[in-house]
């Protein structure tokens, strides 16, 4: 008896244990500290005020010479090639890591909340939680814009970090005979003709949708007037807004939740007209490879436009390897795999590929989502998804 | 027992001091118990840290969730556990309804599963069924494919144009008309496709377990007039619970926190399992809740665990190795030996060549699922695509394909060495609490979901802790957390091989003057090399195809070849990530035959079953 005490005793000393080990652990670090330790590395990294007026990249790639190798994280796997020519060029060893979204978001906040600084250049997506989580929470992420871009590129694209590019988020539908695109107005998607006809992710497994949805949601005026236009009577609400109101009737229209943009393509290939799908207007590059068959929807409805940003790793080792990447990236050389489909910031880069001219001007509208938006209405709508899903 | 050992009483004052100093002799000569300590403080560290890491998490703000939580990140809070558990129409969507599903599914397979399973055993063990060898290496196989390739080919054989990405599966093209979409998609695919997956599970723990069972004892009850049957009934299937108990759960386990088959499979008709939960929370970085689904699939496998060992522990253990002569016995299967050899050759085969087929078409489609001759291509084995080399000719590969040997293979080796430990002393402390405790630790890391448990050694590791330097970036965190996930595996093969052997030769061995290492080497080990294979074959595999537990842990450097399918899905180029699978394929079955070799486990047999 006395020993299943003591066996308790220790057991539960064990559990408790973490609770020493992190509760009480990891004191928070003075705010004060915290602050003058990054302006130190900024100035050591010649960034932000410190950022030289004219940047001498002969002197910049010479100092790259000195440091550690760099690790760069990725969310797109086309940077295995650019970071291979970007090492011949310069003689350097950078490496590359390539996982979701997700998973870079998470590592960057454990390692920067451990003080691990594994890697010195980060390009990520879903820019308002990377906003949110790596630049207000902690100073996990730092901005940093060449000299020669800012002079070029609008504010919005490098506020509060620097855009890489652009892609689109919008409608594939497959023409029916007359080669019309098979629908004028967004409500039309929840009427009996397009029951179990629209495909899509869903929000909580993609940023480009969620997006999407939340530009439904504030505009749930103009998604009012359509519902006018569309049924001659204005709507009667069960729901807060037009917005959430037309997300509802979508999931009840027998939506069918797709686990990624390619199965998406692939169900508005194999089906007969009429048949919507939403995702990103890269996968049309492949429409015309011959793997889908579809259109893109330029002009019916608003497309989203939605961010793909890069980022220095703050208090990285390897500043002047990361200004030299980054640089780089968004060179017409340096971002080749991109520029076939998505849309750079750069405007000396011209895109390249069957798809060059399609470009942003190319669609009618465009949402752009501000980022204190998508956090305030994001997580509202992953609720409501999951309850009305 | 061994406190004979120690001097008598010596007189003197301090008798506490006396009583300490036995003790200590005792613990000392006495390696069942130091083993079980040991394991308890390391396994403590490693296993019970993570999850108290995770239970602090749920009622902490979590980094992101300031705004939803109404609270300062770090603060003190009841979120998660409101909104899993009460937050009316919310948690019946996030909680309630997938709970249900999850058990249903979980059931249904693992009983599936057992049937396949444990019946293939027994034919491979107990009966002298023909073709043998094909059969036994086919019936790893499934367990091998990853999983999503599984599906995808369910999904080509039974896939109909109404639902999902409306693709006509074979079926629908040979009848003319849509399959119905209970057949394409839902629970009844699931489940077929889990039980499929892992009636290996059942094979490998039930095959060790039935060749341990001495021919004599049933061959006496023969003697005296029993039928077949009724051995089978009052002999061999008793024998062999504690090992069929281990199987149900291991099997029921694995499927509870798998993603990947119930979102091919379930998503599209929005059949949600508590996975699909705790995957969609982690995929938005929400922790605080994932980390709550986590602690949910701990409690149900725990409840499992516990139904079980009360189940058991209601029966006695049987010690069937003892230091006299073991023989195998066979069932003559007369006139259905070549029918049934046949039919169970054909099944396996068509479990295993029909996904592997399926898995090394696509790699030859330059288009993903057209299937005609001018599509056929060599760019994703030793060409280029997008700017990526074809997995033969690319170095990152080749060093992943280094990485994930070296690491599937220590971490086997390793994990099967404290597995057979692990079932020694807790074998040797049956019926004390401390054994009791050991086992249930070592089992707890087969429910947490791997990214939970990469995110916290991420943490833990990140920094130094005592004596240990920080290990994140290096192999070793890879390394560590492989072999405490795959633990579970190893020590229950360990328990339930080190259960049926019995104590005399051991013993007999100490009289001797055999030391405990010696003893290890020469009679544990011999008499458990099975149930080590077994441990060895499980936790390979699942570390040369696992994603989520690496995924967080992963550097350039330490890279294996899993963790890299996921850019090739991403880019819409499956058929990079389906060679992948291929090579790790060649290389599970490849490691397992040489391990074999060397062990002198008969490959003859099949993996982990059959004679000596």
């Amino acid at each position: 008896m006395r020993r299943v005490s003591i066996l308790l005793i220790t057991a539960a000393l064990l559990i408790a244990a973490p609770a020493l080990l992190f509760g009480a652990g990891q004191p928070e670090p003075e705010a004060a500290a915290v602050v003058d330790e990054y302006d130190e590395w900024m100035r050591f990294a010649e960034l932000g005020p410190y950022q030289p007026a004219q940047e001498d990249w002969d002197a910049v790639a010479a100092a790259a010479l000195e440091e550690p190798p760099l690790v760069m994280y990725s969310n797109t796997s086309r940077g295995f090639p650019v970071v291979e020519k970007f090492n011949e060029l310069y003689g350097l060893n950078v490496e590359m890591l390539n996982l979701s979204t997700s998973e870079l978001n998470e590592r960057l906040r454990r390692e920067y909340d451990a003080g691990i600084y594994a890697a010195g250049v980060a390009m990520t997506g879903n820019l308002a939680v990377m906003y949110d989580q790596l630049m207000v929470e902690r100073n996990a992420l730092t901005r940093y814009v060449p000299r020669e871009l800012q002079a070029q590129v609008p504010e919005r694209d490098m506020n509060p970090t620097l855009v890489h590019r652009y892609s689109a988020g919008t409608w594939y539908y497959t023409t029916d005979r007359e080669g019309q695109i098979p629908y004028e107005n967004i409500w039309e998607l929840t009427t009996e003709r397009f029951r179990n006809r629209v495909a899509m992710q869903s929000p909580l497994r993609s940023g480009t949708t969620m997006d999407y949805m939340v530009g439904i949601v504030g505009n749930a005026d103009l998604m009012e007037e359509l519902y006018e236009d569309f049924f001659g009577e204005p709507i009667q609400l069960s729901t807060p807004n037009a917005g959430y109101e037309w997300i509802m009737r979508l999931l009840e229209n027998d939506l069918r939740i797709q686990a990624s943009f390619r199965d998406v393509a692939d169900a508005v290939t194999n089906a007969d007209p009429p048949f919507l799908g939403f995702g990103t207007q890269s996968v049309y590059r492949d429409v015309i490879s011959g793997q889908y068959d579809f259109e893109l929807d330029t002009d019916v409805n608003p497309a989203i436009l939605s961010a793909r940003p890069i980022s220095m790793v703050s208090y990285t080792e390897s500043p002047n390897t990361a200004k030299l990447l980054i640089r780089y990236l968004t060179s017409q050389e340096g971002g080749e795999p991109w520029w076939g489909a998505d849309f750079p910031v750069n405007p000396e880069v011209v895109a390249t590929g069957p798809m060059a001219d399609l470009t942003l001007d190319s669609f009618a509208r465009l949402w752009s989502i501000p980022i204190d938006q998508a956090l305030e209405i994001g997580d509202e709508i992953a609720d409501f998804w999951i309850l009305y899903e | 027992m061994q406190q004979t050992l120690v001097p008598g009483s010596s007189g003197g004052g301090f008798l506490g001091l006396r009583k300490v100093r036995n003790r200590a002799l005792a613990l000392a000569h006495s390696p069942q118990n130091w083993l079980a300590w040991l394991f308890l403080i390391v396994f403590g560290y490693l296993i019970l840290v993570p999850v108290g890491n995770m239970i602090w998490s749920t009622f902490h703000v979590q980094s992101g969730d300031s705004r939803r939580a109404g609270a300062a990140v770090g603060e003190f809070t009841m979120f998660y556990w409101e909104r899993v558990f009460a937050s009316g129409q919310l948690s019946a969507r996030l909680l309630y309804e997938p709970l249900v599903n999850t058990l249903v599914v979980s059931l249904t397979y693992t009983v599936l599963a057992m049937v396949i399973g444990m019946g293939l055993a027994w034919l491979m063990v107990k009966t002298d069924m023909p073709f043998k060898k094909f059969t036994g290496f086919c019936a790893i196989v499934p367990y091998i494919i990853p999983s999503w390739t599984l599906a995808l080919a369910w999904l080509t054989i039974f896939g109909n144009s109404r639902v999902g990405i409306g693709a006509a599966g074979f079926v629908e093209s040979l009848i003319g008309r849509p399959t119905p979409n209970w057949l394409a998609y839902g629970p009844i695919p699931i489940i077929c496709v889990l039980a499929v997956n892992y009636f290996a599970f059942a094979y490998l723990l039930g095959s060790a377990a039935l060749a341990t069972v001495d021919a004599s004892l049933e061959e006496s009850a023969l003697v005296h007039g029993a039928s077949n049957r009724r051995v089978i009934r009052k002999i061999t299937l008793p024998i062999v619970l504690p090992a069929i108990g281990s199987a149900f759960i291991l099997t029921f386990a694995s499927g509870i926190g798998t993603f990947g088959v119930p979102a091919f499979l379930g998503l599209p008709v929005r059949y949600n399992v508590l996975a699909t939960s705790l995957y969609q929370s982690a995929g938005v970085g929400r922790y605080g809740e994932a980390f709550v689904f986590t602690l949910v699939l701990v409690a149900i496998s725990g409840s499992a665990i516990l139904v079980n060992s009360w189940l058991l522990g209601s029966r006695k253990q049987f010690t069937t190795m003892e230091g006299k002569g073991s023989r195998q016995r066979q069932i003559a299967l007369g006139r259905w030996r070549v029918p049934v050899g046949t039919a169970v050759a054909v099944l396996m085969a068509g479990f295993t060549f029909l996904p592997i087929s399926f898995l090394v078409l696509q790699t030859f489609q330059y288009h993903l699922g057209q299937f005609s001759l001018d599509n056929f291509t060599l760019a994703y084995w030793i060409g280029e695509r997008d700017g990526l080399r074809g997995i033969l000719v690319s170095p990152r590969i080749r060093a992943a394909a280094v990485n994930t040997v070296v690491l599937g293979l220590s971490v086997g080796v390793s994990t099967a060495f404290i597995g057979i430990l692990v079932g020694y002393s807790v074998s040797r402390n049956r019926g004390r609490p401390l054994s009791r405790i050991v086992e249930q630790v070592s089992f707890l890391p087969y429910v947490i979901p791997g990214i939970a448990f990469g995110a916290i050694f991420l943490s833990m590791f990140a920094q130094p802790r005592g004596p240990i330097p920080v290990l994140y970036g290096t192999i070793w965190i890879i390394f560590i957390a492989c072999l405490v996930n795959r633990l579970p595996f190893a020590s229950r093969m360990g328990i339930s091989a080190m259960m049926q052997v019995g104590r005399s030769l051991e013993e007999s061995a100490e009289v001797h003057g055999a030391s405990f290492p010696r003893r290890i080497q020469r009679i544990m080990f011999p008499l458990t090399k099975r149930g080590f294979m077994g441990g060895f074959i499980l936790a390979f595999v699942s570390t040369v195809k696992d994603i989520n537990l690496v995924i967080l842990l992963v550097t350039p450097r330490t890279m294996v070849l899993a963790a890299l399918t996921f850019g090739y899905i991403e880019l819409g180029r499956r058929q990079f990530a389906d060679a992948i699978g291929v090579v790790i394929i060649i290389i599970v079955l490849g490691c397992t035959l040489i391990a074999q070799w060397i062990t002198r486990t008969n490959p003859l047999q099949g993996f982990g079953g059959g004679n000596q």
